[in-house]
């Protein structure tokens, strides 16, 4: 990529046309990887915004896209964009070739400008490793199977649930992931050690890859991005790689040419400098993560003994609508497993958001999806494993007593180094 | 290791105990991976699991370890199997290096390379292809559905979790197939070791974290890849660094006759392997019928000895939904829910006849025959005496959200539950 001989006119095009897409596909990177940068990159992104929201309305005839953030890179939205970018890319690599090629003398390779967007790249790619890999060590990213998540059936999960569940058991498979990303992600940061980061992210990014399109996770465009932004790194390196895994001699890459002094400690230091934002950055995000409230006294799945609503204790009939069968108490919401549910999905499984204040024994349930309608209970905790609820719920004044549900087979297995026979349930 | 220079003491010292360690793990390889040897196998495998179990007893005064093979590579035998192999290759590196005056053994360093070459690159085929095939991970059933992740084993979690997905299932079955298939040549032996080296550590880590009792074999699988690699990591190393990489000398060429014998050998073995995990395979094909009842179904009505009986959780009897296998079927009580489900729900083998609409349940005494309608195809209706109770019971099917889902290019929002 940094040869100084004369590059063929298809590599000069295709180089132009990746520069421009690259570019406004990374926009606004580096700003964006900075602490409390949201206030300078958000209104940097909103052209981009624009401009897509106007090219579906306009040229593709799809009114009414907006960039709202709900954790999906896959939406109308983020395809529209790529498109849009393609074709500027297109365009902006015709414009340029045709003023290049076209007048007499135009350069006919860009080393310099390959080398510059070589590190971009790496940065850009560590960046998002180190991202993830530590929403992963940190388990912001699959936090620990929730009372609620123990309960559902595999037949009621979605694709992406099954995934999450199966993730979310198992801290040192999440912390091993996690390393598997962020490792690679500091390889990257020095140009000695990026080819070997950018293999280690190419092998990690495929195997993600291949989750996200068989599980239904909606991250398959970005995935995909990081792959072959990594493929682009090693791009260099990837035949002298190739030659010496197959026992060929392979010649060394001569080193970076040094500039003056001064200019070399300049570059140090904001290489340094810049590393340090990032962290920072990235410590933040990660402090100001909602998975780590804390849990509450009564985290956990809970059988309903008696319920009573206006007075009238209810026998556990299953075709009674109101009374409960179960609770599963997350942190932040809960479910209400009705008498009625067996398991069917719909109106047999309440979610609410919730709010426990163990100080004054209250629970602050919201029953709407605006988040207006509030209600207030009391609970008390007559023994560890006993729990009483009163509460006026949808109008009725309800009193149910709870014993907390048996172990889990899940959650007690726990680790064996022997095994006289598979436990495969 | 083909280095034509003395060796190092300890390096002497290791190779010996590495090799009489291997030549005991590996026993009797390559004859264990040819097809149709395994009258010749089972004996041979005789004297060293007698030798373990004298070891087992006599020595480490266990009491007898189990050793009927079952799935798990993680039982007791096993470790006290290692250990023995382990104690053998030292007393074996001891006595080796007390008679032996040699400085290195280059060509036996290269014999055992090509060993472990080869029995990595069959085991890693094997595993591979019987996740491309779908044998190690196998579709989802209809009770697998309808239990919740609380009553899984952290073994069953990550089974489901990969038995749902096919095209994930052949793709892991790839990442397997591909590198033992690079491990059979020479030239890419290493990238296929580099590449067994990544597989297989998150398979090592997927063992030791979801409870799958394959900690100790897969583990060998990892430490042998390394072993291969550990000729070439240097250069391999310096390569990826960006410094110079010298050319590995090319294998010394023995007489014209003696290559072609060579080379005859060769295919003469692959196409061996190759039969033998095609019989294989072939033999494990699963035919077992599907039925045309197959599926989750919640119960309406239940009447027992024509009493309808309303659906009580208290209620011992009442059934609340079937669960509909291919050759059993799972009936869960409606005061099984909250429970642990051992006590909530009965198995029992069962077949269904489409033809005369009959369904045949295998109890532990006798057999009951029950018969079935379809009025339309979302709903079922049983008659039959089951436990000396005459039912009539009514069924609606129970789709599932998880196998309904699908692929989407476009997720407007994720949907994560």
């Amino acid at each position: 990529m940094t040869g100084s001989q004369g590059w063929g006119l298809a590599r000069r095009i295709g180089f132009r046309l990746g520069i421009v897409f690259g570019v406004l596909l990374l926009y606004p990177f580096p700003i964006d990887a900075l602490p409390k940068a949201d206030l300078v990159s958000e209104p940097l992104r909103q052209p981009l915004v624009w401009a897509t929201a106007w090219f579906a309305r306009a040229v593709l005839g799809i009114p009414g896209l907006a960039d709202v953030s709900n954790g999906s890179g896959d939406r109308t939205f983020d395809y529209v964009r790529l498109l849009l970018f393609a074709i500027l890319g297109a365009i902006g690599a015709l414009a340029w070739s045709a003023r290049s090629e076209l007048g007499r003398g135009g350069p006919r390779s860009y080393p310099r400008l390959a080398a510059a967007a070589h590190v971009m790249l790496r940065y850009y790619v560590a960046y998002a490793m180190l991202a993830y890999g530590l929403a992963k060590i940190f388990r912001l990213q699959f936090p620990p199977l929730s009372p609620i998540g123990l309960q559902v059936t595999r037949g009621d999960s979605s694709p992406m649930g099954l995934l999450w569940g199966f993730m979310g058991y198992s801290g040192p498979y999440t912390v091993f992931g996690g390393l598997c990303e962020a490792i690679p992600g500091l390889l990257l940061m020095w140009r000695r050690t990026a080819t070997i980061g950018a293999v280690v992210v190419m092998a990690v990014m495929t195997n993600i890859v291949m989750l996200n399109f068989s599980y239904d996770v909606p991250v398959k465009l970005y995935s995909m991005q990081l792959l072959v932004m990594a493929g682009l790194i090693v791009l260099p390196d990837a035949r002298r790689l190739l030659a010496a895994a197959l026992g060929r001699a392979t010649a060394e890459v001569p080193p970076r040419a040094r500039r003056t002094p001064w200019r070399e400690r300049v570059r140090l230091v904001s290489k340094a400098a810049f590393l340090v934002a990032m962290a920072v950055g990235l410590y933040l995000n990660l402090a100001s993560s909602p998975f780590l409230d804390p849990i509450h006294e009564f985290y956990g799945n809970w059988v309903v003994d008696t319920f009573v609503a206006d007075g009238v204790e209810r026998p556990p009939l299953a075709t009674d609508p109101v009374r409960w069968n179960s609770l599963s108490a997350n942190v932040t919401i809960a479910t209400i497993w009705l008498t009625s549910g067996g398991h069917e999905p719909g109106p047999d499984r309440d979610h609410y958001r919730w709010k426990v204040d163990e100080a004054n024994h209250t629970i602050t349930v919201t029953v709407d999806d605006d988040g207006k309608v509030k209600e207030v209970w009391h609970y008390s905790h007559p023994a560890p494993d006993r729990l009483v609820i009163d509460g006026v719920h949808l109008g009725k004044s309800l009193h149910v007593t709870l014993h907390v549900a048996p172990p889990t087979r899940l959650l007690t297995r726990g680790f064996h180094w022997i095994n006289e026979a598979p436990f495969n349930r | 290791m083909t280095s034509s220079q003395d060796w190092g003491l300890a390096r002497r010292i290791g190779f010996r105990f590495g090799i009489v360690f291997g030549a005991l793990v590996l026993y009797p390889f390559p004859l264990s991976v040819l097809p149709e040897l395994d009258w010749l196998t089972g004996p041979l495998h005789k004297p060293l699991e007698w030798a373990t179990l004298w070891f087992a007893q006599a020595v480490l005064g266990l009491p007898e370890p189990a050793i009927a093979f079952n799935g798990s590579g993680d039982r007791t035998f096993d470790y006290v199997q290692l250990l023995l192999f382990a104690t053998l290759g030292v007393i074996g590196a001891v006595v080796w290096s007390a008679l032996d005056r040699r400085r290195s053994y280059p060509r036996l360093a290269a014999a055992a390379h090509v060993v472990l070459r080869y029995s990595l690159a069959c085991a890693m085929l094997s595993y591979g292809l019987s996740k491309v095939f779908r044998f190690q991970f196998s579709d989802l059933s209809p009770y697998n559905l309808r239990t919740v992740l609380a009553d899984s084993s952290p073994m069953g979690l990550l089974w489901k979790f990969m038995d749902y997905s096919a095209p994930y299932t052949r793709f892991g079955g790839l990442c397997e197939a591909i590198p033992g298939f690079l491990l059979l040549w020479r030239r890419t032996a290493t990238i296929g070791a580099v590449m067994v080296i990544a597989v297989m550590t998150n398979v090592v880590m997927l063992n030791l974290c979801y409870d799958v009792p394959v900690k100790l074999y897969s583990t060998r699988l990892l430490v042998m890849a390394g072993l291969i690699a550990v000729p070439d990591a240097r250069r391999l190393l310096a390569a990826a660094l960006g410094r110079a990489a010298a050319e590995v000398p090319a294998r010394v060429r023995m007489s014209p006759r003696r290559e072609r014998v060579r080379q005859i050998a060769k295919a003469a073995f692959l196409l061996a392997v190759a039969v033998e995990l095609a019989l294989r395979f072939d033999g494990r094909r699963r035919n077992d019928p599907d039925n045309e009842l197959y599926g989750n179904w919640v119960v309406d009505t239940f009447s027992a000895d024509g009493v309808e009986r309303p659906p009580l959780t208290t209620d011992p009897l009442r059934w609340q939904s079937v669960t509909a296998n291919k050759t059993a079927v799972a009936i869960w009580l409606m005061s099984g829910d909250s429970d642990p489900p051992a006590t909530g729900r009965r198995m029992y083998p069962w077949k269904v006849d489409a033809a005369s609409h009959t369904i045949t349940v295998t109890l532990e005494k006798q057999d009951e025959t029950w018969h079935y309608a379809r009025p339309d195809p979302d709903h079922l209706v049983i008659d039959g005496v089951h436990l000396g109770a005459s039912l009539h019971v009514t069924l609606h099917a129970r789709p599932s959200e998880l196998m309904t889902r699908g692929f989407h290019w476009i997720n407007e929002k994720p949907f994560n539950r």
